[in-house]
């Protein structure tokens, strides 16, 4: 069957099986940001913004995002250009193996798409959904606040 | 990937979609987040509902009832402006705490799907919900309301031939709470419990119970326990007699995690939380 969505703000066009996941036919193309996980929907390595929410590719059929508009980790920014809430995860050393960065930096960016001031208790929440078993999600916490931060126009968080 | 779909629909109608199931190997899909989970290897097609009109929120002419259509997400019922008197529910959404999960999963998708009722099954039986399916009659579409207690009796083959196109949730003041217990805050709860006093008429549901897949009950005995309390009643005696109640409407299943028991003490611990909340809520101490 035929895939048709718009992609990082591109047109796509894929032939997929029926029973492909949206995490699997992503990482087909190329787009090996999104992470496979648990593939249950409980870690949130997958994470993709889908209509601008925030949504777990592994449990969500590609069929389904046929028609949507899909935002990935490579459409946030570049190496050269970073997205805010990379560069904030980045300054605020909230990664060592990485895995899990990519879905929580789009659960930032969905939590600030709807919410410009999260409190901390918003960043806990919104990373509820995020497993990580490296930083012990303090300095994640840390970063999510220092994006929303940036995205408002804030000076930079010392 | 374990999934062995060959046919995905997207129809645009209801009644379309009620000519396309029927079958043992077809699903309908709301928001599909229990799809990959093991237990579907026998499904060949599904029928995605994101094209039908079930989404909204609305009161019922007259306001005597709130009408959630079956393809709300939690997300958009934990954040919807509902009378106080509906908190249970809200609380219920938003006891799946993870965000991406709540985006994508539907009321209707929790009811009709999840292998264990908890959380909004609970919460819905507590607030005395119906709900309405619509199933195919020959050639008609015939529209059917009843108890969600009755929906969530499972009935394989009922299930198969309906679809869940609305809940509504009576209207009349009072009060409601919602409260669970996981493992972990991100974990299905092992147990649930909600309550709804509106005059003097009690209503008490507790999830997570059963052998296999756990079910949720209504607790009876309680509900008188908890009708005779009186607000006036701060002497503390009620909680021997709630407890003995609770654990009289919840039977004490042996599964093979043994966990029945600790499932039941659960509920008589939540039930009493609730109970207190409810008391605190008038003023009593």
């Amino acid at each position: 069957m035929r895939f048709e969505a718009t992609l990082n703000g591109r047109p796509v066009s894929w032939e997929i099986a029926p029973h492909a996941f949206l995490t699997e036919v992503l990482r087909a193309h190329g787009y090996v940001g999104t992470k496979r996980g648990c593939e249950t929907g409980d870690c949130g390595a997958c994470a993709v913004l889908l209509d601008g929410l925030e949504v777990n590719s592994c449990v969500l059929l590609a069929a389904q995002a046929s028609g949507h508009a899909l935002t990935t980790i490579e459409g946030l920014g570049t190496m050269d250009h970073p997205h805010p809430a990379q560069d904030a995860f980045v300054d605020a050393g909230a990664i060592q193996c990485g895995f899990c960065t990519p879905g929580m930096v789009m659960a930032t960016v969905a939590l600030c798409g709807d919410n410009a001031s999260p409190t901390a208790d918003d960043a806990r929440a919104a990373l509820g959904g995020h497993l990580c078993r490296c930083t012990g999600y303090v300095k994640p916490i840390e970063a999510v606040l220092d994006a929303a931060a940036r995205l408002r126009g804030d000076a930079q968080r010392g | 990937m374990y999934l062995r779909l060959s046919e995905y629909l997207r129809p645009s109608s209801v009644e379309e979609s009620l000519r396309l199931i029927g079958g043992e190997t077809t699903a309908l899909l709301a928001g599909g987040t229990h799809l990959n989970v093991y237990g579907h290897e026998h499904l060949t097609r599904v029928v995605d509902l994101q094209h039908l009109s079930l989404g909204g929120i609305t009161l019922a002419e007259g306001q005597q009832s709130q009408t959630i259509g079956t393809l709300v997400t939690l997300q958009t019922l934990a954040r919807a402006e509902l009378p106080a008197e509906l908190a249970a529910l809200q609380q219920a959404a938003r006891a799946e705490r993870n965000r991406a999960i709540r985006n994508r999963t539907t009321v209707g998708g929790r009811l009709a799907r999840d292998r264990s009722d908890a959380r909004i099954a609970t919460a819905l039986v507590a607030l005395g919900a119906e709900v309405e399916v619509v199933r195919l009659e020959g050639h008609e579409v015939v529209h059917h309301v009843q108890p969600v207690e009755a929906f969530l009796v499972r009935d394989a083959d009922a299930r198969r031939r309906q679809l869940l196109a609305e809940v509504r949730v009576p209207l009349g003041g009072g009060f409601s709470h919602y409260a669970h217990f996981g493992l972990t805050a991100m974990s299905a709860p092992y147990a649930d419990v909600a309550l709804r006093v509106t005059d003097g008429v009690v209503r008490l549901a507790s999830g997570g119970h059963g052998p296999g897949s756990a079910h949720t009950l209504r607790l009876g005995t309680a509900e008188g326990v908890v009708a005779s309390i009186g607000v006036g009643d701060a002497s503390g005696t009620w909680q021997a007699a709630l407890r003995e109640a609770v654990v009289a409407d919840v039977p004490a299943y042996t599964d093979v995690y043994a966990s029945g028991a600790y499932r039941r003490e659960l509920a008589v611990a939540l039930t009493t939380r609730l109970v207190e909340a409810w008391l605190a809520a008038q003023g009593v101490k």
